[in-house]
């Protein structure tokens, strides 16, 4: 209420124009979200977030996951939402399960490395194997420095 | 209870201000490379966060009445200056007990000295999670432990030590 007495945007007001300014970069791939889909992508969000056990400040990682993905030659315009939210919910997973190892910005990068190489644009391969494996080697890395004294 | 003396109104500006707060812990505790953390982190933090402000309300002669309007985050910062001071002392008394040995007969004391401090004093970190503590014998102490968390807990401990 007193957001719009001011003429400030609320917080959801805030994460859907952010998503939207996305759409700048995207829309000369054939990617252009709507406020709509800007909206389910946040709810999205909000279910990713609790079936994970998560809570987030601030404005989450879509914007990020768009930019980063939106030149993928295997992303398809018209899964574009869907796909989307699969990376988000696939996102929140992993984070929980490479345990917190992994920086937002780390997870996003292997995610799309992993997606355009060898899963070719599959998600179920992305988040069956590519992923289940990062996460593995990750637990194998932080094990051997464990071994040699160092700090975690 | 914390925020007993204040209304509803100043109940809510303090709740939006430790939800401000806890979002700058979160941003610092992950150094700004995640934007989430586990539910059960986010509620050690706001529990921390808690553990601070009540320090800086019971021994910093802050009042509760001075957290609405912006003052949560000054308070807050006065109980960490006084969880670390009260870290340094009780790291100087835990260093001159296991000096002297006096305990070291009992068994309970002896674990206590020789394996749960150390490791406490390693691994307490007062910006981010206050409220640990370990688990201390107090069968000796001429004052209970009782309520008590944290470096409160453990100084107590150390202060009433035979």
């Amino acid at each position: 209420m007193d957001a719009e007495k001011k003429g400030a945007l609320t917080p959801a007001e805030r994460e859907t124009a952010l998503l939207l300014a996305c759409n700048e970069k995207t829309e000369r791939m054939g990617l252009v979200l709507t406020p709509a889909q800007a909206m389910k992508l946040l709810e999205g969000r909000e279910n990713a977030l609790r079936a994970n056990g998560r809570v987030e400040f601030g404005s989450g990682i879509l914007d990020k996951l768009i930019l980063a993905f939106y030149d993928s030659p295997f992303l398809d315009p018209h899964c574009y939402v869907d796909t989307l939210l699969e990376l988000q919910d696939m996102f929140y997973y992993y984070k929980g399960a490479a345990q917190e190892r992994l920086a937002d910005d780390e997870l996003i990068e292997m995610m799309r490395a992993f997606y355009d190489g060898k899963c070719k644009g599959s998600l179920e391969y992305l988040s069956g194997t590519a992923l289940e494996a990062l996460c593995r080697e990750t637990d194998c890395r932080r094990g051997r420095r464990d071994e040699n004294g160092e700090e975690r | 209870m914390l925020f007993a003396k204040l209304t509803p109104a100043q109940n809510e500006d303090v709740q939006n201000q430790l939800m401000a707060l806890l979002a700058r812990q979160a941003e610092l505790y992950t150094m700004g490379e995640s934007s989430s953390i586990p539910t059960e982190t986010a509620q050690e933090l706001l529990d921390s966060i808690l553990y601070t402000l009540e320090l800086a309300l019971l021994e910093g002669g802050r009042s509760s009445t001075l957290l609405p309007n912006g003052g949560v985050k000054p308070a807050f910062l006065q109980g960490q200056t006084l969880l670390e001071e009260k870290f340094n002392l009780a790291k100087q008394l835990f260093l001159e007990k296991r000096r002297s040995n006096v305990l070291l007969d009992d068994p309970l004391y002896r674990v206590a000295l020789q394996q749960d401090l150390p490791k406490f004093f390693h691994d307490y970190d007062w910006r981010y999670f206050a409220q640990r503590s370990p688990i201390l014998p107090d069968h000796l102490l001429a004052e209970p432990l009782g309520e008590r968390r944290g470096i409160s807990y453990v100084l107590c401990f150390l202060q009433n030590t035979p």
